[in-house]
């Protein structure tokens, strides 16, 4: 499909015991595919480290990752198929689109919320709406 | 308004009906990663507060309980008390 790139943001949930190897391949195998999907990754970092609301896999505790980028629709198809694929390291993980585009991370265990005034927030934002597409998914 | 209807069967309803708010007037955005604000939104036993008793837009509403559900599937809010 001939659509722009789009913004993303990707919350991956790896398991505490993870090797610090481990999480550089995991690190770089994305980015990789956000770059081959003509994207830029705006950020990409451990977001938080905290207990889970329930056990996955008998894990109690977990890493989160997150990534927010723009990208074309293949790099998400790409990227979750290569973290189903490394299932044993990454409990959980799911893409939403990026709610603001100046907006990253909002509360966390320990982020303060930035201020944030808009009064219309709606999920669509990508940085310049185009209007025909309203808003449309994908 | 009073949360008592006529018929008394068993069915009890909730006397928590809360004065309207309004999350964008308040400055804060819905993000599925902001369990404190979300937690605002649940019952003890982890159920997402109907919209009467949250005193949202529907819109809000609608959001928050997306935003509920996002968090629940990444661990971050509990589905239930009891879980397993």
């Amino acid at each position: 499909m001939a659509t722009g790139p789009r913004k993303y943001e990707t919350l991956y949930l790896l398991r505490p015991d993870i090797s610090p190897e481990d999480v550089s391949t995991i690190l770089t195998r994305i980015e990789q595919s956000v770059a081959n999907n003509d994207g830029e990754v705006a950020r990409s970092e451990k977001w938080a480290e905290r207990d889970l609301a329930y056990p996955i896999n008998n894990y109690t505790r977990g890493l989160y990752y997150i990534m927010v980028y723009s990208a074309e629709p293949g790099a998400v198809t790409d990227i979750e198929k290569y973290f189903t694929l490394s299932k044993n390291n990454v409990l959980r993980f799911m893409t939403v689109n990026c709610p603001e585009p100046g907006e990253t991370v909002s509360g966390g265990a320990d982020a303060p919320r930035p201020p944030e005034n808009s009064p219309r927030d709606d999920q669509s934002g990508f940085s310049a709406p185009a209007p025909s597409d309203g808003g449309a998914k994908q | 308004m009073s949360a008592r209807r006529a018929g008394g069967g068993g069915r009890r309803f909730y006397s928590r009906r809360r004065k309207p708010r309004n999350l964008a007037k308040e400055g804060k955005s819905i993000d599925y990663k902001d369990t404190e604000l979300l937690s605002q939104f649940i019952t003890e036993r982890k159920k997402i507060l109907p919209k009467r008793s949250t005193g949202l837009c529907r819109k809000e509403q609608r959001k928050v309980a997306i935003a509920i559900k996002r968090a629940r599937f990444m661990a971050l809010l509990p589905y239930t008390v009891t879980h397993k």
